[in-house]
């Protein structure tokens, strides 16, 4: 099918145009690809799309598949990265003090990296700071890998198409992916909202505790804290 | 330590800016200073720009008077543009924390809020917040046999997060020392006018809207109505059911709002926030308390 051929074509391109195309365009994924299923919205309205019920990714459902370039300028495909691991999204902003809390202050995702990398999980930050906006562009994101010493890509998706499709809203917000797929987490990092103090209860180990366990996600969804998602108008 | 670049470091500087309320020393350098207005400069200058939230702990009265309540304010004075938040269900930020230290056997009330306003920003992201100057109410019982021997001093201690583009959390340990007084009426301080400002943004008990104010669910929707509003808008608080859709259906030009909300689950079971009504004859607005639970109809 000529549609079929067209996403095939962008996704091997691997152009981080792709990723907008991909989320609006009217295609069926390849059968392969079939665990990360994209939403079949028949309108492509613009309304429609920015509309809160189409943008929240559900736990329990499909997370939204996605494409992006990492500040390395290499390309990070979701359905390829992700496959038969469990994926952490977490919205990230080198200039948000929550950010700095979390990856300066303290070393609360290089922690979840060194003790559940190994085990199958794959770590992910994404930046859908609009060109212009506070802690957006490559050169900020590259500095921040380098100076946190950050271990796993960090993703720009200037045009807001992901963190919408997400419904991310602060960064950080984390998000996990089960190895089938579907959402099952979305939320705070932890339990504690001060810009320095960590939380006694950090819901990303948690639940991926749980995840490797086999049990069922206990806390699924928290109240994300931070600063804005700077989206561009 | 590695540098950072500019948009990190603005926000470390600026956290080092406040804490204890003083400002960061400028670095020391060889190097001949920036022409002023480069952008050099104009960094410079922002990083060592002064917390754009000034925080302090008042009174309403000149002095404590033991069998009375004793009405303390955590007045915010913030600088345009900027905004911080309301306990609401709010979309970003994070909430205000405010711990008072009061004498053995003086009892600290619930804290109250005056209703915020509404933020949107980019990407529809909704919060309920306050600008310019606010005031949040802190009443504190005194004992009728509480000594009054002496000024007492209480004490507070307050953290925020303020945001204009960027935020910036600040936090402030502040006191303030009070003479007895004797007399039924103690005089009024210099910040009472403050205090009146943020009792006229207090909810009242939805009873004073009746019969005015009427209400149906129908599902997860809830229909409000003020007889002669010209505008009504709703502020969710932090355990109020989810409002779906809040930055279209939140507020309303008209004298009717038609709120729907996620279903209820352990923590949330009820519609709870302010509402506030603006009528064509009242310039002022109105406040309301609001705590709905879904009936099955």
């Amino acid at each position: 099918m000529k549609n079929t051929t067209l996403w095939t074509t962008l996704l091997a391109a691997g152009l981080a145009v792709g990723s907008t195309l991909a989320l609006t365009a009217n295609a069926q994924p390849p059968a392969e690809k079939g665990k990360y299923a994209e939403k079949q919205d028949k309108k492509t309205d613009k309304k429609a799309e920015k509309s809160e019920s189409n943008r929240k990714a559900k736990v329990g459902e499909i997370a939204p598949t996605f494409s992006l370039t990492d500040t390395d300028g290499n390309n990070v495909d979701l359905a390829i990265i992700g496959k038969d691991k469990v994926v952490v999204l977490e919205w990230f902003n080198p200039g948000c003090p929550f950010v700095v809390k979390h990856h300066q202050k303290n070393t609360t995702f290089a922690s979840l990296n060194n003790d559940f990398a190994s085990k199958g999980v794959v770590f992910l930050a994404i930046n859908s700071g609009a060109k212009g906006k506070e802690g957006a562009g490559i050169e900020a994101n590259k500095t921040a890998k380098k100076d946190w010493k950050i271990p796993y890509p960090v993703l720009l998706d200037e045009s807001g198409t992901v963190g919408r499709a997400y419904g991310a809203k602060t960064t950080p917000h984390v998000f996990i992916i089960g190895k089938d797929g579907k959402l099952v987490y979305n939320g705070a990092i932890d339990n504690n909202s001060d810009a320095s103090k960590l939380g006694d209860k950090n819901y990303a180990r948690l639940a991926l505790d749980e995840i490797l366990a086999g049990k069922p996600v206990t806390t699924s969804e928290t109240k994300p804290y931070g600063c804005s998602v700077k989206y561009g108008n | 330590m590695p540098s950072l670049p500019r948009s990190i470091s603005l926000a470390a500087l600026a956290l080092g800016n406040f804490l204890g309320g003083a400002q960061a020393e400028p670095p020391r350098s060889a190097t001949p200073a920036p022409a002023p207005n480069s952008p050099a400069a104009i960094a410079a200058l922002k990083a060592k720009m002064p917390h754009p939230l000034r925080a302090t702990l008042v009174a309403e009265t000149q002095g404590y008077r033991p069998g009375s309540t004793l009405w303390l304010g955590l007045a915010l004075d913030l600088d345009p543009d900027w905004h911080t938040y309301w306990p609401g269900d709010n979309d970003t930020g994070a909430p205000s924390k405010l711990t008072i230290e009061a004498p053995a056997g003086w009892t600290v009330g619930p804290l109250q809020w005056p209703a915020p306003k509404r933020y949107i920003g980019d990407g529809d992201l909704l919060d309920y917040v306050y600008e310019g100057q606010a005031l949040v109410l802190i009443p504190i019982t005194i004992p009728a046999n509480a000594s009054a021997s002496a000024a007492v001093t209480i004490t507070a201690s307050a953290t925020w997060l303020v945001c204009k583009d960027a935020c910036i959390p600040g936090k402030a340990d502040l006191f303030i020392e009070l003479p007895p007084v004797t007399g039924p009426t103690p005089p009024l301080s210099t910040a009472a006018p403050r205090f009146a400002a943020a009792r006229e943004r207090l909810p009242k008990d939805a009873s004073e809207a009746a019969p005015s104010l009427t209400h149906a669910w129908t599902g997860g929707r809830l229909d409000l109505r003020f007889v002669g509003a010209r505008e009504l808008t709703f502020y969710p608080d932090e355990k109020s059911l989810h409002l779906q859709n809040a930055v279209a259906s939140g507020s309303s030009k008209s004298d009717s709002l038609a709120l729907t909300f996620d279903a209820p689950d352990a923590d949330r079971k009820a519609a709870t926030g302010v509402l506030e009504v603006r009528t064509s004859s009242n310039p002022k607005p109105q406040f309301f308390s609001i705590d709905l639970k879904p009936t099955d109809k």
